[in-house]
């Protein structure tokens, strides 16, 4: 058995239908077994080959192989919307960015406003979305079934949300900020994908309004004119094709912060799928964690040839303090090399060496601890397939 | 739900229920994910489509890749109810619900987003649902 492709056995069982019911023999005992279909590659505009999970409104994710660098280049830039009319054209000499509510003097800023009168500032930010590796959820969980690659790293510039903010003048008593974008769903009783932030958090001088990614313009898929960079918070916060920042004297009560995108308000945010949280809270900042990149599961190694362990870390902002790498299934850890600092809010890069001496297989494991003393744990769920941190498995064999 | 509200969102409907058969757009060609281990150079650049800009317009045209929908009982009140809002992409990138999951998922879609589903056709699509993309426990 242990010389059967797995991969190839997949890509046969997925061709019956999409997630078929097949029956696996192993050790004498018939065990139902799910079967993933293959990972599909397609391409949009502005796009590499990126893994298909929806096609309207879309959904792509970005395979494990483009998190070999500091910077996830935005070709290959995940993408993620809720609603299916999502822009598909942009005039950039009439789009503005409306700043209203509860201000002195509300504004209307063009694109070359925001490039002229505001002081442009530049940051690598790590971001992730909420369901980021919700297939790998043990009961399952209906959502994105995103494996690892609902994340990049990149380098936005644009201007802080606290110039634009002080620009109109904030009123006293204002307590919420809410985002508005330019994507609508076809059914007008579908609520419009609004975010807010508290008013504290807008004006900490971090969160940004990008209208560069890794020198570029924004992709139009991932935001284009202008996103919002909500720096160590998960990527549903970072509102695509922003034309609204509205202030508010009271809290923000819309669909996507009310009802949807919630976690737990247990102290471990953890729940059980037969005794669910009774209270829930918006889903806020990242908690700590590292993906393994090299090996990807399943790769083939040689034994007794040096081989580099590669992956990232990241976390909310505290920043990254440790990696540790097992390769005997946990039994032992060893420390990763950390890579280069990008950032208080960039992923870390992190490389191992190992030459396995022994054929068989491994099972490898990583860990990170951030400079706040906080690590992974060994198992958690939640009803949303949210806030995924546990220390990962990847199998691999060695020849 | 007033009559300009109906008569708008059956155009909606029968627009991207047109959509979503793929009446007015060939399919695009979707590959296997490559099996091989990755290069440690990846160039994503190459064979990337730009954005087509025009006196200051930026555009993109989006592809569609809709999957094969395998014919049957409720097939054709599946598409009429929840084509308007998303691809049927939706369900087939699912794991095997149950049909618990399934039915939460479109009572959801009619209580929160407002699919405009009655209770009998609803229950087909559930039926539906189960059959191409699910189990009952």
């Amino acid at each position: 058995m242990k010389s059967f492709d797995r991969r190839t056995f997949l890509s046969l069982a997925g061709a019956f239908s999409a997630g078929a019911l097949i029956t696996a023999c192993r050790g004498g005992k018939v065990t139902p077994v799910e079967v993933e279909p293959p990972p599909q590659l397609v391409r949009f505009p502005e796009k590499t080959e990126l893994i298909l999970l929806t096609d309207r409104p879309p959904q792509l994710e970005t395979p494990l192989k483009y998190f070999r660098s500091d910077l996830t280049p935005n070709e290959a830039y995940f993408v993620r919307w809720h609603l299916a009319n999502i822009p598909t054209s942009v005039d950039t000499k009439t789009y503005r960015l409306k700043i209203t509510g509860h201000v002195n003097k509300p504004l209307e800023l063009s694109l070359d406003d925001l490039r002229r009168k505001f002081t442009p500032v530049t940051q690598v930010v790590f971001n992730q979305c909420s369901g980021n590796s919700r297939s790998l959820f043990q009961p399952r969980i209906p959502g994105g079934q995103w494996k690892h690659g609902a994340m990049g790293n990149a380098k936005f510039t644009g201007v802080r949300l606290k110039d634009l903010l002080d620009a109109a003048g904030v009123k006293a008593g204002a307590v919420d900020v809410a985002f508005s974008a330019l994507d609508r769903a076809p059914l007008p009783s579908v609520p419009n994908f609004v975010k807010s932030l508290e008013i504290d958090h807008a004006r900490d001088g971090e969160v940004m309004v990008a209208y560069e990614m890794n020198g570029e313009p924004l992709p139009m898929l991932n935001g284009f004119p202008l996103r919002l960079i909500v720096p160590g918070w998960f990527g549903t916060y970072w509102v695509k094709a922003l034309d609204e920042i509205s202030v508010l004297p009271e809290k923000f009560k819309g669909y996507w912060m009310e009802k949807a995108y919630r976690i737990p308000a247990t102290a471990d945010l953890n729940e059980a799928p037969d005794k669910l949280a009774e209270q829930t809270v918006p889903i806020n900042r990242m908690p700590v964690r590292s993906i393994m990149v090299r090996p990807e599961p399943h790769e083939k190694l040689s034994a007794n040839q040096a081989y580099e362990i590669e992956g990232v870390a990241f976390d909310g902002g505290a920043g990254i303090k440790r990696v540790e790498v097992s390769t005997d299934g946990g039994a032992t850890w060893n420390e990763a090399t950390l890579g280069n600092e990008l950032g208080k809010y960039s992923w870390r890069r992190w490389r191992l060496n190992w030459t396995p001496n022994k054929t068989g297989d491994y099972k490898l494991l990583v860990r990170a601890t951030n400079a706040a003393g906080e690590t992974q744990r060994a198992s958690f769920w939640n009803r949303s397939g949210y806030l995924r941190n546990v220390i990962e498995e990847t199998h691999v064999t060695v020849a | 739900m007033n009559r300009k509200k109906i008569a708008l969102s059956l155009v909606l409907l029968l627009a991207a229920s047109l959509a979503a058969l793929n009446l007015w757009r060939a399919p695009q060609s979707v590959s296997a994910a490559a099996t091989e281990s990755p290069s440690p150079t990846a160039s994503p650049a190459a064979g990337v489509a730009k954005a087509k800009v025009e006196n200051g317009v930026y555009s993109i045209t989006l592809p569609q890749f809709p999957p094969d929908l395998p014919d049957g009982d409720g097939k054709l009140e599946f598409i009429a109810s929840c084509s308007a809002c998303h691809s049927f992409r939706y369900i087939t990138s699912q794991p095997r619900l149950t049909r618990k999951t399934w039915q939460a998922t479109v009572t959801k879609m009619v209580k929160n987003f407002g699919a405009p589903v009655a209770d009998e056709p609803a229950k087909k699509v559930v039926d539906y649902l189960v059959r191409i993309n699910g189990r009952e426990e």
